[in-house]
């Protein structure tokens, strides 16, 4: 076990210093010239000895890796430059809107487990029913459903058209119904179809027999001989899907004008403010690479054989 | 010696829907096991064996259906119980053990839990007389350090280790009646042989009847009082076991028997021909094809157990021809 | 570190582990052809594929079909109901918004396709070059996915879209840029499992070079699986271009993209709520039918699901 979680947290070295470099790297594609931006955003006049001189107090002129390896220590001291736009350090920006995103991305991870969880299993149980039927229909067109759009169709139905719902903006719990709803939607159908299989796969193992044979009662036969092993493949998927839901988030944020990270960021993509795309990515990257930290351990306590086995 | 039945299958058959026909798996099936006497169910696989026992149990599974039969337990029939009551006979009155495959004890639960499961299901009692209830069933199936071997998983015990706990689970409520399926066959031949041992030990101590279902012909030697020759859904011999194996009636026992190595003799006879499918049976006998003994007889329609000795029956209108003169009836 | 366990398997990646599988048992040849026995089988996928036909003809002939110039301006017509003139009505600058539409599956379709070219075009040489190469080469080659995949999906595809800056083509690069990943790893396991077959050996061992063994033997099994990843991939494409657009990263005025037109309509909810409406279902209904034709591949596949007993 220990071994395991070693060798976990060592193999998260390379590829956060690969994380960083891309991240580094991203800005490069940017049109034109990051000075000029700076000068133009200050308004000053674009002469060309003024950008000289600030591309040579930026260090722009240095090598790729003096600049890589300027801004890594910056970053490694939490410190990723300021926003163009309000002139506030980033990492103080991304920090203040980050409980937003989580929470809005939580309530959406709720959503899908509490929706898919049952919806999975009785689909497996109940097979080839009309429930089933309903639950494959279901999760075709939560695959082919465009999230910016169910929001707004939702934002349609319970706002305006009924007026349930408080349609902008972060507070009350009923804030938060409309956007976890549309993050999770999508997920939630194609979680229902990874828990119909497993589960099916599950009950045609031969242990279910044996425990039937054994006499237990139906409702423990399924509920922990079937869905401890079932649950195992969807975990696996879980942090991939955190991703999702992240990425999910920006376009959510921006159509319920929820004040987090994802809204910040596409704000920002709009008034080329590229210190707060930089962080943005990085950021997302560091919660995503956490996550499925958090979501392996999760695994490794669900399976005794990996956990006994690697952590010989 | 008396002979008092604790299970009885009448006229069992057990169809699975397919796209292709109907699978007719057992088809008319009749016998009966008394106490602390086992049954040999033999036959090749395929031929209905593991779907009888799954039938006695009602565990079959769509597209698979009991389509007629009785089973009498001790005078009730377990095909009019509820589903509750049938649950309270599994495990309890009737415990199926199975060929021990990698995956018969489920991967991420502990022994220990896979054990007093079992025992609670079924009894009210506390965690801690369940526990010492498993640690004694582990002892008593020859498991060294019970205790330490209830916190393992099934991934960390050998295979014949894990038979050995699907055994205790199955005697966990001191059945009436075992059914083991294949119990033995994943194993190599020492340790089949403590089981069996272990399993013969068990009997006389609880007084079990057992219906032992393999195609190894040596353990039903080994084990059994009476044998049930299975081919095609139906028994085609029935009798006691030394009469079955001295004076096989039936042609497919007969060649069953030769197909068996043995010491006293050089020659091995496979048996000819395939297994038939069990979709779109003929009407007559279903061993016509691979029958050395056929006649024109054997073409009418599939002939029934008949009595040829006592206790022993056989479904084979050539059968009585077969049978050396001692062994005949009247 | 054998087995490389990075965040985001994949459920692209889930699947095709499966239609390897299939396929290694049969040639790719039979195969082919007992997959359009069981596809002309399957009445759902059959739907798909003729509202893709369907699509892609109004796609083509757009300013046929077309009953109005989409993007001629008319502020005297705003926001107009659905009536003769104007089958679903106007949108906020008076032009046609079935025309619109009509038009608008142009850029989709378009740029679904570009970024699938994209795709494939990076993959494909990179897949095989670590399935093949194999040792260090390929560790090489798989900790890059592995960095990329660190990055939330569409995050990153968020990032590169809106430092390139607008634009439905840049648009298009983010998203091949981030979505390549998946199929290369999928094509390295296929490549993987073809190089231990015995044509391989028995072409190495008639003297065939390596270049030549990938193009005769290895990639023409390479290229099913991939289809059908594509096939399933489609959908999300599409919704993902469109999902950027609709931020205003995509399509700039006055070209009709549906993301984009979603974008303008959400502002007229309450008194034109169709120009939401009808692109979101437009998208939808594309997305859709590339998920029935590629459950369909998939399933034909699969056909283990089918069979029982």
């Amino acid at each position: 076990m220990g071994r395991y979680l070693l060798k976990r947290f060592l193999y998260l070295i390379p590829i956060m210093l690969g994380v960083s470099i891309i991240t580094f790297a991203l800005i490069n594609l940017a049109p034109g010239d990051p000075a000029e931006l700076i000068l133009q955003a200050d308004g000053m006049e674009l002469t060309r000895e003024a950008v000289e001189a600030l591309r040579e107090e930026l260090g722009l002129n240095d090598p790729f890796y003096v600049r890589y390896g300027r801004w890594l220590w910056n970053v490694c001291r939490l410190d990723l430059g300021e926003s163009f736009r309000t002139g506030r350090p980033v990492t103080e920006e991304i920090f203040y809107r980050l409980p937003a995103t989580i929470e809005l991305t939580f309530a959406a991870l709720v959503f899908m487990v509490i929706v898919a969880l049952p919806a999975g299993i009785l689909s497996a149980l109940y097979r080839h029913t009309l429930i089933d039927h309903l639950n494959r229909l279901w999760a075709l067109l939560g695959a082919s459903l465009p999230g910016f759009w169910l929001g707004l169709m939702l934002i349609y139905l319970f706002a305006v058209r009924l007026g349930l719902l408080p349609v902008m903006g972060r507070g009350s719990l009923h804030h938060l119904v409309l956007p976890a709803v549309t993050l999770g939607f999508g997920m939630a159908a194609v979680y229902t179809r990874i828990l119909r299989a497993s589960m099916l796969e599950a009950l045609g193992q031969e242990y279910i027999r044996v425990a039937r044979a054994k006499g237990l009662k139906e409702k423990w036969v399924i509920g922990r001989h079937a869905l401890k092993n079932a649950l195992l493949p969807a975990v696996t998927l879980l942090g991939m899907s955190f991703g999702h839901l992240l990425g999910g988030a920006a376009i959510v944020e921006t159509i319920f004008a929820w004040p987090g990270v994802g809204k910040f960021a596409v704000d920002s993509i709009f008034n080329r403010d590229y210190p707060v795309i930089q962080g943005y990515a990085l950021f997302m990257a560091v919660v995503f690479v956490l996550a499925n930290l958090m979501v392996d351990l999760s695994y490794v306590s669900l399976d005794p054989r990996i956990r006994l086995e690697r952590g010989k | 010696m008396s002979f008092v039945p604790v299970l009885k299958v009448h006229n069992l058959s057990t169809h699975f829907q397919t796209r292709h026909g109907v699978i007719k798996a057992v088809d008319g099936v009749h016998f009966m096991v008394a106490a602390g006497k086992t049954l040999g169910l033999v036959g090749e696989s395929g031929c209905g064996k593991s779907v009888t026992a799954l039938s006695i149990l009602r565990l079959i599974e769509p597209p698979g259906r009991i389509c007629s039969g009785e089973v009498w337990l001790n005078g009730c029939d377990l095909f009019k119980l509820s589903t509750k009551q049938m649950r309270q006979v599994r495990g309890r009155e009737i415990a199926l053990v199975f060929q021990e495959l990698m995956t018969s004890l489920n991967p991420v639960l502990t022994i220990g839990t896979q054990l007093t499961e079992t025992i609670f299901s079924h009894e009210d009692v506390s965690q801690a007389e369940a526990r010492r209830r498993a640690a004694e069933l582990l002892a008593m199936v020859g498991i060294p350090d019970p205790e330490g071997q209830m916190r393992r998983y099934p991934f960390q015990l050998s295979g014949g280790m894990r038979q050995r706990v699907m055994i205790a689970m199955a005697l966990s409520l001191r059945p009436k009646v075992l059914i083991a399926d294949e119990p033995t066959t994943a194993l190599d031949v020492t340790v089949q042989a403590q089981i069996l041992a272990e399993l013969k030990r068990l009997q006389e101590e609880l007084g079990m009847a057992i219906i032992l279902i393999t195609h190894d012909l040596g353990v039903v030697a080994a084990m059994a009082d009476e044998v049930a020759v299975m081919y095609a859904g139906s028994i085609v011999e029935f009798g006691p076991v030394e009469k079955v194996f001295d004076y096989p009636a039936h042609p497919y026992t007969r060649s069953l028997l030769r197909s068996v190595p043995r010491l006293s003799r050089e020659e091995l006879a496979p048996i000819e021909g395939q297994p038939p499918t069990l979709l779109n049976l003929p009407a007559h006998c279903a061993f016509l094809s691979r029958c050395p003994k056929a006649g024109a007889e054997c073409l009418r329609e599939t002939p029934e157990l008949r009595e040829i000795g006592p206790g022993h029956a056989a479904a084979c209108y050539r059968a009585f021809q077969s049978l050396p003169e001692e062994a005949r009836c009247g | 570190m054998g087995q490389s366990k990075s965040p985001g398997a994949g459920v692209v990646g889930y699947h095709a582990v499966g239609i390897l599988k299939k396929q290694s048992e049969t040639g790719t040849h039979g195969l082919w052809t007992a997959v359009l026995g069981r596809l002309l089988q399957d009445k759902l996928a059959l739907l798909g594929l003729g509202i893709i036909l369907v699509m892609v003809t109004a796609a083509v002939f757009a300013p046929y079909f077309a009953p109005n110039d989409p993007f001629k301006v008319d502020l005297m017509q705003r926001l107009l109901p659905p009536q003769a003139q104007y089958p679903l009505g106007t949108d906020h600058l008076g032009r046609c918004l079935l025309s619109r539409l009509f038009y608008g599956s142009r850029s989709s379709l378009t740029t679904a396709a570009l970024a699938l070219t994209a795709i494939m075009l990076i993959s494909i040489p990179f897949g095989t070059l670590a399935g093949y190469c194999g040792g260090q080469v390929d560790n090489i080659l798989m900790r890059i996915v592995d960095v990329l995949l660190a990055f939330p999906g569409l995050v990153l595809a968020l990032v590169i879209a809106g430092i390139l800056g607008p634009g439905l083509l840049n648009v298009m690069l983010a998203v091949a840029a981030v979505r390549w990943v998946g199929y290369a790893r999928v094509i390295r396991v296929t490549v993987l499992s073809v190089k231990e077959k015995e044509f391989v050996s028995a072409a190495r061992a008639c003297g065939t070079s390596g270049l030549g063994i990938i193009i005769r033997h290895i990639l023409p099994n390479v290229l099913s699986p991939v289809i059908i990843l594509a096939t399933l991939d489609i959908g999300r494409l599409i919704i993902a271009i469109s999902s950027l657009s609709f931020l205003g990263l995509g399509a700039q005025p006055p070209v009709p993209e549906w993301g984009a037109m979603l974008n303008d309509g959400r502002s007229y909810m309450q008194v034109a709520p169709q120009l939401m409406i009808y692109p979101g279902l437009a998208i939808m209904t594309v997305a859709l039918a590339f998920n029935l034709l590629g459950d369909g591949l998939r399933d034909a596949l699969d056909p283990r699901g089918t069979v029982r007993l």
